[in-house]
């Protein structure tokens, strides 16, 4: 097995925090690569045949041996490029990579300093601008790297314009929601119509500013271990997308084994005719990378949801970046009847909130009216929860300790017509307009699935026996619920 | 849930018990 190219982050640490970015790059890994391990692991490449090698982070200029590292790379006989946002880089440091050939790659995230700046930090527009324009002095080859989000995605035109100004060509990715992307992911998220339009505007862009048309490459996972993903510890990987993810397994280190024996043709056996998550479009100077819905072979499935707390602490991660829409939101929320799981209830009281049992199955938060001869009103309509405050504005007293199906709000359970179950956004809530407003609810749906395909399939089990028990003692006077149904329960 | 249209249909209780913290679970009946 032959392996080519090798794809280097040589650290995690990054002198920027930019909010969109797939690796967290902020602080080094443990166990990065020392500068004498790192000149080893140049003259094992070497050794195993590799022609080239791409440089990347984090930022590589963090490290004080990048510049000696790469001369090193140079004088090993390999082509080597290196990917910066251009703010460690010093005049001297440029002239000697035009010296030694090296491609740069410079990231660019819009075409004036106001708006580089206000996802990169202040001052790395000049930077790149500055590395941008050097290099074209010197006649070094350069690629503008930028990533397409909710906040970029209207700028497009004006960076092709820019960059072409330079006689470069660009990268573009359009965005993945993982990383510290997906904390903060409806401020990134593209909407359904700026998905569906992305690849035809920049083919559109690269016609009118290169005289050139992308075209898609095949499909399907491209992994055949001529092109490998080295990570800052020295693990290597067969590609970048496993090392978004923690169950990923590496390879090895290739300071413990030669590359020859570490990527071998059973390491990428499961990726042949596999389908890749990502989908690629390029010319000559201007090339794409989409996402697909697709799960990447090479990435075992995450962990399992076995409990109901693991299975809130997720809802509660989906939830989080609409925490603020829930504290503005003056719509009367917390109506109807909250239905409980079968420990929940327990736990409540002993939380000192009062439960209604109904015919030995279905437990619900008591929010009843109570008659003065200790009768209770069960079919109340819609009676305002009992742990919200009486204050105004409202909030939920348990809201820490809160049941399922509130964390779970507004995705609920429907009956649909043709009595088929299904998980069910409902409409009515701030949260689901915001959704449907920005056009990501496909995003939402997404997200929710995966988490839904995640669950035990004992507690998944747990969980709809318990609903069906309610929806069997309930009725609908005045209709349904406005929904849009996200998963048939299975 | 909130603006949850359902209402527990009284034709379909056959018991109700509310349980309160250090009180035995009391059952009761419908308005």
């Amino acid at each position: 097995m032959s392996v080519r190219d090798v794809h280097w982050e040589v650290t995690n640490a990054c002198n920027l925090r930019c909010g969109h970015c797939v690796q967290c790059a902020g602080k080094p890994r443990p166990s990065e690569l020392s500068p004498d391990q790192a000149i080893a692991v140049v003259d094992r490449l070497t050794a195993a045949g590799v022609h080239r090698i791409c440089l990347t982070g984090g930022e590589p200029f963090v490290r004080p041996d990048c510049l000696p590292l790469i001369r090193h790379i140079v004088e090993r006989g390999m082509t080597c490029a290196v990917i910066t946002n251009g703010m460690l880089v010093t005049t001297q440091d440029l002239r000697q990579l035009a010296d030694w050939s090296v491609s740069l790659g410079v990231s660019l995230d819009g075409p004036t300093a106001a708006t580089h700046d206000s996802l990169r930090g202040s001052g790395s527009f000049a930077a790149a601008v500055s590395v941008l324009d050097q290099a074209r002095a010197w006649g070094m080859n350069a690629t503008v790297y930028t990533t397409v989000h909710r906040q970029t995605y209207d700028l497009l035109d004006r960076i092709v314009e820019f960059v072409h100004s330079f006689g470069y060509g660009l990268h573009i990715n359009e965005i993945s929601l993982a990383g510290r992307a997906s904390q903060r992911w409806p401020e990134y998220a593209l909407s359904r119509t700026q998905r569906q339009d992305l690849s035809d505007r920049v083919r559109l862009l690269a016609e009118r500013w290169y005289g050139e048309t992308p075209t898609y490459c095949p499909d399907g996972c491209w992994v055949d271990g001529s092109s490998v993903y080295l990570r800052s510890d020295g693990q290597l990987f067969l590609c970048s997308e496993q090392v978004q993810h923690p169950q990923s397994h590496a390879l090895g280190s290739v300071l413990d084994k030669p590359l020859g024996t570490l990527v071998t043709a059973d390491s990428f056996a499961r990726c042949q005719g596999a389908d890749c998550c990502y989908r690629v479009m390029a010319s000559d100077h201007v090339s794409l990378i989409r996402n697909q819905p697709v799960a990447c072979p090479l990435v075992p499935p995450g962990k399992t949801i076995q409990t109901l707390d693991e299975l809130n602490h997720e809802l509660d991660a989906l939830y989080a970046p609409f925490a603020q829409t829930c504290v503005d939101c003056r719509d009367k929320c917390c109506q109807g009847y909250v239905w409980l799981m079968p420990d929940e209830a327990d736990q409540l009281v002993e939380r000192d909130v009062p439960t209604v049992q109904i015919n030995d199955t279905s437990s619900f938060i008591h929010s009843f009216p109570e008659g003065d001869d200790g009768s209770i009103d069960v079919t109340a309509e819609a009676p305002l929860c009992s742990q919200l405050c009486c204050l105004q504005p409202r909030r939920c007293r348990i809201y820490a300790d809160r049941p399922f199906s509130c964390r779970l709000y507004p995705v609920g359970f429907e009956m649909r017509e043709d009595g088929v179950l299904v998980w069910a956004l409902h409409l009515d809530c701030q949260i689901s307009r915001q959704l449907e407003a920005r056009g990501i609810t496909d995003e939402f749906s997404r997200r929710f699935e995966t988490i839904l395909d995640s669950i035990a399939p004992e507690l998944y089990a747990q969980i709809i026996t318990t609903y069906r028990q309610v929806h069997a003692i309930s009725t609908f006077p005045h209709g349904g619920n406005t929904y849009r149904t996200l998963k048939e329960v299975r | 849930m909130s603006k949850c249209k359902a209402v527990i249909d009284s034709q379909k209780i056959t018991t109700i018990v509310v349980k309160k913290k250090g009180e035995s679970p009391k059952s009761a009946t419908t308005k």
